[in-house]
């Protein structure tokens, strides 16, 4: 079997990562580092993991996008995706910014019109979740392009509401 | 004594409730909306009611609604723990008015101490330093903005009606006071239905210490001692301990003296928390009387051996308070964390989601409130606190210890949780010398990112998350296969049965 080419994304982290074996006998380039390590589900989301000559226990859970692992107390949470698309390509070129909204919530307010002028930092809508509200601000200087959603509208984290060209 | 209580909540303080209530031989009555059908509260309780859509305002601030599922289960009293209507004077006049029981001081008291202006007023006059500000609610923004500048800046706008951050803002620089004024009264009017503001001067680094005070409108007013609160972030608090460090007998006789004055001016009745600002110097000042069972009520149960909710149970049901002030002496020191559905590399962003797996410390000193369980959805539309964990012990350092060992057992996935946060707080040598301030978190944790993988973590993670493995893959072992690969003989006793 050919070493498969993943990236996992710790948060801002991304690690890329050749992975070969078996789960009884995995050999993983992490880097310059190579580690070998076996993994065994023993039920319930927990998992003995032998690596380096002892043996650990792990536990994951995964939603199918976002994994969640513990081990070694302390918490993980990542995604994966193939190393051939590790390069995000953006949109529209260099300068183009999806401003998405960063968790489910509601929009409470809307600080920007179509082709308004901003600059960095610049407020530009509030998302209400958990009743906390939080301003999006604006992540480059630019125009803003398109304005999606509407004071009131209900959004998922990561739906894009706020289109910000560069200048 | 009452015969059942409905406890108008949900989450780990309506478990809390529930908790104190079977121990007491009282039944209990949970309510929940559409969004927690599956909540550890409503199982937990005796009976449980629907009351309506996940919106807050339909269902857990909806007093009708409330009072009609106490009438409907006969319960005769009503606990509200905390946030909700907890300090809502209406819903405590509308209890009484419909024959119920308020577990909490009365509507006119509650109405009093919840108007912080009148509240400060009243500090004031018995004797009881205040923060220099502003406190008429009623004035417009022309006129705050006027008082604003003879306070001066930096300021707090804080929501009248408020508390636990909500409508509240730090004001640095005068160029900042429009858009705070607009976003204040809008963040008070949505969690209080009222856009009330009053400004306060800020206090330079301050500590937030508060005082827990028991009153059983019979003339005995009793403070339990302080509670160190000041680990915050965004006006919430993350870390509470008690006692509070560096705080010595004199100092914490002096707090407790001015927080049984205060409660007295107020006619104070049941369980209350007076919490003040204590400066660099020492010097304190009055800051609001929370008339509520608090969050981090845990940490004082825990050195004084009281248990709150029974003692507010208790005094609502007419008995008297048979403990005396020289009887409660803090033992050892209890420390609490906040575990909150929320990711800290996000800026803290709510983390809404459903908990995949969960195992919670259970370790000698350790207690953990908690509102969740496995397959649980934490929904977008409350508060994004998950549980507590509590840890006690002889002194501030075992007690430490015993926390670090508890957060590090603390198993929650599914949701992002601010457990990683709370060990790196945990393990910050600040933290452990207790140099503590309401800055603290800003100061020491700025920017902070979760802890980067090693490469031994980095390859787990993608042989644990290979799309590869089938269902029965991961159940693995469980079906009766030990790690060796010997079968394991309780396993082969199908059809059988222990008599």
């Amino acid at each position: 079997m050919s070493p498969q080419r993943i990236v996992l994304a710790f948060g801002s982290h991304a690690v890329p990562l050749e992975v070969a074996g078996s789960l009884e006998h995995a050999t993983v380039r992490v880097g310059e580092t190579t580690v070998t390590l076996s993994v065994e589900a023993m039920g319930d989301g927990t998992y003995a993991v032998m690596s380096n000559g002892r043996r650990q226990l792990a536990r994951f859970a995964s939603d199918g996008s976002t994994h969640y692992m513990h081990i070694d107390g302390e918490t993980y949470v990542f995604q994966r995706r193939a190393a051939e698309d590790a390069q995000p390509v953006p949109a529209t070129g260099a300068g183009y910014h999806d401003v998405r909204a960063p968790m489910p919530g509601v929009i409470t307010q809307v600080f920007v019109w179509g082709g308004q002028p901003v600059r960095t930092g610049d407020p530009l809508y509030v998302v209400e979740a958990m009743k906390l509200e939080t301003v999006i601000r604006a992540p480059a200087e630019g125009t803003v392009r398109r304005v999606r959603r509407a004071p009131g509208d209900r959004v998922d984290g990561g739906d894009i509401v706020v289109e910000v060209e560069g200048p | 004594m009452f015969s059942k209580i409905l406890i108008a909540n949900r989450g780990e303080i309506a478990v809390r409730v529930i908790r104190a209530c079977r121990e007491m031989g009282i039944r209990t009555v949970a309510v929940y909306s559409e969004a927690d059908q599956a909540s550890p509260h409503m199982w937990l309780a005796d009976e449980a009611v629907p009351i309506g859509p996940p919106e807050a305002s339909r269902s857990y601030l909806d007093i009708p609604r409330l009072i009609d599922a106490a009438r409907r289960t006969g319960a005769d009293a009503v606990h509200p723990g905390y946030g909700f209507l907890a300090e809502n004077a209406a819903f405590a006049s509308a209890c009484r008015e419909a024959g119920l029981t308020f577990i909490g001081p009365p509507a006119e008291i509650i109405a009093a101490l919840g108007d912080k202006a009148r509240a400060r007023r009243m500090a004031a006059a018995s004797g009881v330093r205040v923060v220099p500000g502003f406190d008429d609610p009623m004035a417009d923004d022309a006129r705050l903005r006027q008082e604003a500048f003879k306070v001066g800046f930096p300021l707090l706008l804080k929501a009248a009606a408020g508390a636990g951050g909500r409508g509240l803002r730090l004001v640095e620089h005068p160029k900042d006071l429009d858009h705070a004024l607009a976003s204040a009264r809008r963040e008070a009017k949505a969690a209080f239905g009222d856009d009330g503001l009053i400004i306060e001067r800020l206090i330079d680094r301050p500590r937030h210490i508060e005082v827990q005070v028991l009153a059983d409108g019979q003339d005995t007013v009793l403070h339990l001692g302080e509670r160190e609160c000041s680990l915050q972030r965004r006006h919430q608090k993350v870390i509470e301990e008690a006692p509070a460090p560096g705080v010595d007998a004199w100092l914490r006789a002096e707090l407790g003296e001015a927080a049984v004055r205060v409660a007295r001016a107020a006619g104070y009745v049941n369980a209350g928390t007076v919490e003040f600002l204590v400066d660099p110097e020492r010097r304190f000042y009055f800051l609001e009387v929370n008339t509520r069972l608090q969050v981090e009520h845990p940490v004082t149960e825990m050195v004084t051996g009281l248990d709150l909710v029974a003692a507010q149970i208790r005094i609502a049901a007419g008995g008297p308070l048979v403990l005396r002030q020289q009887e409660i002496q803090p033992r050892g020191w209890a420390i609490e964390c906040r575990v909150y559905a929320e990711d800290p590399e996000a800026g803290f962003a709510p983390s809404p989601g459903t908990v995949l797996h969960l195992v919670e410390p259970h370790l000698p000193g350790v207690r953990i409130d908690s509102g969740i369980v496995t397959g649980q959805h934490i929904p977008i539309h409350y508060d994004p606190i998950l549980s507590k964990i509590i840890a006690w012990d002889s002194d501030r350092t075992l007690a430490l210890w015993r926390m670090r060992q508890a957060l590090r057992a603390y198993v929650v996935l599914g949701v992002r949780t601010n457990l990683p946060y709370l060990r790196a707080v945990l393990d910050l040598p600040a933290f452990a010398e207790g140099e503590l301030s309401t800055d603290f978190l800003s100061r020491h944790m700025p920017d902070w990112r979760s802890p980067v993988p090693t490469p031994e973590t980095c390859a787990l993670g993608a042989l644990l998350s290979d799309p590869a493995w089938s269902d029965a893959a991961r159940r693995g072992t469980a079906a009766g296969m030990t790690r060796s690969g010997a079968v394991d003989p309780w396993d082969r006793l199908r059809g059988w049965r222990l008599a």
